[in-house]
């Protein structure tokens, strides 16, 4: 069985290109242009087993996204990866109560193996 | 006799020697020669620092008298205003001769009998300093020796003053140069923070020459005064003053504030029209300002070389001394010690905020590069890791990687742009250039991004051809229509050209966001952008750089907007020698 992704980020380029990525590893994907979009997607659509989530976004943030994410408790469990530019990692990990974050440049073998540590293989 | 008058003149001597102010002085030498002479009544005027002639102290004189006579009327029909007019001594020595001189004395009121009287100015060089004056109730002799004698009393009255004066003076020196030493040394304490070196400023004036300091600055390019900072020993007339000025900021030109702004030439107001100060208040303002009326006003310029950049106003009760000369010139030393430390913090502010300004742009510079990076790094190892790929898979992934490739340049151009523009104008290639056409084709170039940003976008208008940069005006539409995407997702977008007499107009219409009035001034300035949380992408240069571009080409780019409404940008374009 195909474990799902859900990648959020406003940038089509980068969401486009994560998806090919993952695709072509084997994952299903799905995909939101930001968090209110993401939300949406969580509870109406198929439960992802991680969410790949980008910090900058307009209208709903990745800040914002967790933090509703997490006061929803039927999505609050699913894990997340964060993706960013940001220098502050650690501070913003902790805020948002993430494990694991991939530092935009990332190569292809930091992605895949970051969310393979969420997904049964 | 002789022996006696001397004892009364040592004595005077010793009792002036340790009297320091105009009322022991007064005291002093009319005590001494009232009782001394057997007069009924002694009076002393002295010259106040307004040059008016003040009562400065008697004996035998009724509390009503006092009240009424407390600034003598120098053209009065009296023998001391005669005296110190002419500077000549009266000596007049029975009844007959004072009504000889003063016919008026005949009606005179005053309860005891007028039977002599003596009267003598008060002179210090060619300077009269007042006069004093003696009656008696029975004919006098005032012979010789009793004339040399109160003679002398003036003279040593004289020279009392004008030691006290000139110690007065010296007093008031030091004090003036302590407040200008110490406002300078918390000036200096105070460095470049532009709320502390205001603070300080107001706290010196009003505590040191109380009781109240405004400061009030014009914002660089600003037309109007705002109130910076303001003390009042009071801290409740304080609240109120803050209140009123915030509420009525005054424009250059306009009332007494804006008139010193503009003109650079301070404002000495040592009795204040009070009802017409009141007048001219809003009436919600106006219990505060019955409850602290203001008698004086003092406005200085605050002065860096030939520019105005505020105002310093110090006001008092009524009830307080008037402002003097020496006062506005000490607030005026003040102000122009200040002006230099408010100029040097407001500078180093301007600095700050630029350098911020940089940082967050560089950062922001990382992000935007690092994000194409990571989609073109993430492709290109895809396409390493897979083992046979089909040839139109492959054709799609390289058209994908080139796009990436392509954001990259376009970002690296906008930054190498800036660099260029901040050096210098820019170099254009004028050519024949369809506008219309050349818009339509950016809406095409974006139906892509359009569409998936959910923006309808319609193209109005007719062909328009003019010289101009093809490729710059090309950015500048591109800008202008990226950011109508950005901020007007989900919303229809129109494009229109019209040639309107000598110029091109582009108008670009977006129902989106809109610019929030706050950030109107800056949008166009260079690493300024309208929504701070940077959560929309973009270097923040794009406006930026269109202005330049559009300056260069001789237009104009203008905008309208309201916020939840949508934003219209407007770019007028001389269509030079076609």
């Amino acid at each position: 069985m195909t474990s799902l992704v859900l990648i959020v980020d406003d940038d089509f380029d980068l969401r486009d290109t994560l998806s090919d990525v993952l695709q072509d590893a084997g994952f299903a994907v799905a995909s939101a242009g930001d968090g209110i979009e993401a939300l949406d997607y969580l509870r109406t659509g198929e439960r992802p087993a991680v969410i790949l989530l980008d910090w900058m976004m307009p209208r709903c943030n990745g800040s914002q996204f967790r933090s509703e994410q997490l006061a929803d408790p039927a999505i609050a469990a699913i894990p997340v990866v964060l993706l960013t530019a940001d220098t502050r990692r650690e501070e913003k990990m902790a805020e948002l109560g993430v494990e694991t974050y991939l530092a935009k440049p990332c190569d292809r073998e930091t992605l895949l193996a970051a969310i393979r540590k969420y997904t049964p293989t | 006799m002789a022996e006696e008058r001397a004892r009364q003149l040592q004595l005077l001597t010793q009792r002036l020697a340790s009297a320091l102010s105009r009322e022991e002085i007064g005291n002093v030498v009319i005590g001494q020669a009232h009782e001394y002479l057997g007069a009924t009544a002694s009076v002393a005027y002295f010259e106040a620092l307004d040059g008016t002639m003040c009562l400065a102290a008697s004996r035998g004189v009724t509390a009503d008298s006092i009240r009424t006579r407390a600034i003598l009327d120098l053209d009065a029909p009296l023998p001391l205003c005669r005296v110190i007019r002419t500077g000549k001594p009266l000596w007049l020595r029975n009844r007959a001769e004072i009504l000889d001189e003063f016919p008026d004395l005949a009606a005179t009121t005053e309860s005891a009998p007028l039977e002599a009287l003596a009267a003598i100015a008060l002179h210090f060089g060619e300077h009269t300093l007042g006069g004093i004056a003696f009656s008696f109730p029975r004919p006098m002799e005032l012979d010789e020796p009793t004339r040399s004698l109160v003679t002398t009393f003036a003279l040593q009255c004289a020279q009392a003053l004008e030691r006290a004066r000139l110690y007065d003076q010296e007093r008031r020196a030091r004090a003036r140069l302590e407040i200008l030493a110490d406002t300078s040394d918390r000036l200096s304490k105070a460095q470049l923070d532009l709320t502390a070196v205001l603070d300080t400023i107001c706290r010196e004036v009003a505590n040191r020459m109380p009781e109240s300091c405004t400061v009030n600055l014009v914002p660089p390019g600003g037309d109007t005064l705002e109130l910076a900072a303001v003390h009042h020993i009071d801290p409740e007339a304080e609240a109120g003053i803050r209140a009123t000025l915030n509420d009525t900021p005054a424009r250059i030109g306009e009332g007494m504030l804006g008139r010193v702004a503009e003109t650079g030439q301070s404002m000495f107001v040592p009795i204040v029209d009070f009802q017409a100060m009141l007048a001219a208040t809003k009436p919600q303002y106006r219990p505060h300002l019955e409850r602290f009326p203001v008698g004086g006003i003092l406005i200085v310029p605050l002065r860096v070389a030939d520019r105005v950049i505020g105002t310093i106003t110090a006001s008092r009760h009524p009830s307080r001394p008037r402002y003097t000369v020496e006062d506005h010139r000490l607030l005026q030393d003040i102000a122009d010690r200040s002006a230099f430390a408010i100029e040097n913090a407001r500078l180093f502010q301007a600095e700050q905020h630029a350098r911020r300004l940089r940082d967050d742009f560089l950062s922001i510079a990382g992000h935007e590069l690092r994000t194409p990076l990571t989609a073109l790094q993430l492709q290109v190892e895809t396409l390493r890791s897979a083992p046979a790929i089909k040839p139109e898979l492959l054709a799609d992934r390289l058209n994908k990687t080139l796009r990436h490739v392509k954001r990259l340049d376009a970002l690296i151009t906008q930054l190498l742009d800036v660099t260029q523009l901040t050096r210098g104008r820019l170099a254009l290639t004028p050519e024949r250039v369809d506008a219309q056409q050349l818009a339509f084709e950016i809406v095409d170039r974006y139906r892509e991004q359009a569409r998936r940003a959910s923006c309808e976008i319609t193209c109005h208008g007719a062909s328009v051809i003019g010289m101009w940069d093809r490729s710059r005006l090309d950015q500048v539409i591109t800008n202008v229509l990226g950011n109508a995407i950005k901020y007007g997702a989900g919303h229809p977008i129109d494009v229109r050209v019209a040639r309107e007499g000598t110029h091109c107009r582009i108008t670009v219409h977006d129902r989106g966001l809109g610019i929030d009035p706050s950030a109107r001034e800056r949008i166009f300035d260079r690493f300024e952008r309208a929504i701070s949380d940077r959560n929309y992408g973009g270097l923040g240069l794009g406006l930026w750089i269109s202005r330049q571009i559009v300056d260069a080409l001789g237009g104009k780019i203008t905008f309208e907007s309201k916020a939840g409404v949508g934003t219209t940008f407007d770019i007028a374009l001389p269509l030079g020698d076609v």
